[in-house]
């Protein structure tokens, strides 16, 4: 335990000298503050540009607040989610091949520590992003498009850090078995691949993490009519786990190179 | 009881078999150097001794204890060839984090890495960035963290061929103090290096132990009498023809002609200087150095690795 606190300290230390506590959070705060911005000002960029007549933007739909934080939510599910997996694919690709973990596992640390706490750094990162994210989106929808139901938006909110602890979960195990870009795209391409086949199939996938995404747009479309996401929920908490463990297992199986 | 104890190693990579079966035992205190050429399977033994890489078969033990587990890892010190360290660290930074990791609470991590920065020459250095460390203040860093939870056995690979000559004397100084202290075990392709530092060798050659021994003990098994004969050219390559010659004599056992130099490993100095001088007076052949003297571990090392 005290090992792995010690990791997971030097891991916040290292993403804050490089910067990567700084920008990360940047990008997602961006992410999420563009939807309410953008939509709200939509019909006078419209206007200023002044080739389309009055009735035709007067005609057009004004979002609701709950449409609005559904797109914001869409956002993070592609760029967000690009965003973590590729600022995380050299998370221990880079250590091991960079030999700076030899020095690491050479000594009484258990692969299982060094994995954690590498994964409960950058999970931090991404939850605070998130969280900081959301919360602006959030923010700033109130404010211009009306009142978000705040028990559904935080329901929503918390699926998806469920569903960014698999991401994680899994950019990790890519980037302990492969080398970093090779680990950026086969988690891209397993993500991608289980989203094409939950779009095509939703009722077969209802129980993958994918389903979760779904259920947290659903929360905000229909407060009324929420689906039971406990299969799904439960699954990905198991994806994941199952991934850390794998990645603990498989790392010094890999040979740690110097 | 022995300190380290290796038995029956093998490492394959696929189809190539690195490390071919060596077994030996280090006993407490001393250095030991692993001397071979490139490729012969140095930095896999060596990796394997620290549990960095799992053998194919065979076991390494410490006081009987597996070296892969967590418990034992704590009497090892290891400086890889190449150390990489993170750049963002200042050098204080990254030998508390080593102690801390090897289990030391952050006052203690704190004073050790004082004391050990001290001793290998970093203290002024101790509060910059890693990433602009020269070479050689990275390799006494990394000695550093291999030292700082004072380990039993340290395991040094290749500690000097990347440095300079000064930064390679600094840390040959360094490694005549902790031979006080501590066993070491060390690889490198230079025999000069080796007979420096340590007091025992073990040879591989293709991953496999050819010889191993006391450095003393090794050159006199090995030093047998040498007559280095030189002669001025001449046109009729007489005095050519005269060097050639001693390959059919009785007491030489051996001979080595470089341009006008003979080199005859002897098996009776005495009767050999005898008669040499006398047919070169006889002759009047136009000597130009008569020397006598040994072989010494060099050509032996080179003999070994060569054949």
């Amino acid at each position: 335990m005290k090992v792995t606190l010690l990791i997971y300290r030097k891991e916040m230390l290292e993403m804050l000298r490089n910067y990567k506590l700084l920008w990360i959070p940047v990008v997602f705060v961006l992410l999420g503050v563009t939807q309410p911005l953008s939509s709200y000002y939509l019909p006078e960029l419209l206007q200023m540009s002044g080739q389309i007549p009055a009735e035709l933007v007067d005609s057009f739909p004004v979002p609701g607040p709950s449409e609005v934080m559904i797109q914001v939510l869409s956002q993070y599910s592609l760029i967000g989610l690009l965003l973590i997996v590729i600022a995380g694919m050299n998370l221990v690709a880079g250590e091991l091949y960079g030999g700076t973990a030899a020095l690491v596992l050479v000594r009484p640390v258990k692969s299982a520590q060094f994995i954690i706490a590498k994964w409960a750094g950058y999970f931090s990162l991404v939850v605070i992003s998130f969280v900081l994210s959301y919360g602006s989106a959030w923010y700033y929808t109130s404010l211009l498009q009306g009142t978000v139901p705040w028990r559904e938006a935080l329901a929503a909110g918390g699926l998806y850090v469920i569903w960014f602890s698999f991401a994680v979960s899994l950019t990790l195990l890519c980037s302990t078995l492969l080398r970093g870009s090779a680990a950026a795209v086969v988690s891209l391409l397993v993500i991608g691949l289980l989203s094409v086949a939950h779009g095509l199939v939703p009722t077969w996938l209802a129980w993958s993490p994918a389903h979760l995404l779904t259920v947290a747009a659903g929360h905000l479309a229909e407060p009324q009519a929420t689906e039971n996401s406990v299969v799904p929920v439960a699954v990905t908490l198991l994806l994941s786990v199952l991934f850390i463990s794998a990645s603990s297992w498989s790392l010094r199986r890999q040979g740690v190179s110097d | 009881m022995s300190r380290l104890s290796v038995t029956q190693l093998i490492k394959k990579f696929g189809t190539r078999t690195a490390v071919k079966g060596i077994s030996f035992e280090l006993e407490e205190g001393g250095c030991t150097a692993l001397l071979g050429p490139n490729g012969a399977g140095k930095t896999t033994t060596l990796r394997m001794l620290a549990g960095l890489l799992s053998p194919t078969s065979g076991s390494v033990a410490i006081d009987g204890k597996g070296t892969s587990e967590i418990a034992s890892r704590n009497q090892i010190g290891y400086l890889p060839q190449h150390p990489s360290f993170y750049g963002w660290m200042t050098g204080k930074e990254y030998v508390v984090y080593a102690a801390g990791l090897s289990g030391m609470n952050g006052k203690q991590a704190s004073a050790e890495a004082d004391m050990i920065l001290e001793k290998v020459g970093l203290k002024d250095a101790a509060r910059r960035r890693i990433s602009g460390y020269s070479g050689g203040m990275k390799q006494r860093l990394g000695l550093a963290q291999a030292l700082v939870h004072r380990p039993r056995l340290l395991l040094l690979d290749e500690p000097v061929s990347a440095l300079d000559p000064l930064g390679r004397r600094e840390v040959m100084d360094l490694l005549q103090q902790l031979r006080q202290e501590t066993t070491i075990l060390l690889s490198t392709h230079v025999l000069h290096d080796a007979e420096e530092v340590c007091d025992r060798i073990i040879m591989l050659r293709n991953g496999e132990i050819v010889e191993q021994g006391n450095i003393s003990e090794l050159s006199s098994k090995y030093r047998q009498p040498l007559l280095t004969i030189q002669v001025e050219r001449d046109p009729e390559g007489r005095a050519l023809a005269w060097l050639q010659s001693f390959r059919q004599r009785s007491f030489v056992k051996e001979l080595e002609l470089r341009g006008d130099t003979a080199l005859l490993t002897v098996s009776d100095m005495g009767t050999a200087r005898e008669v040499i001088l006398q047919e070169a007076g006889n002759q009047v052949m136009p000597l130009l150095r008569f020397e006598a003297g040994a072989t010494s571990l060099e050509e032996m090392f080179m003999k070994v690795v060569s054949s």
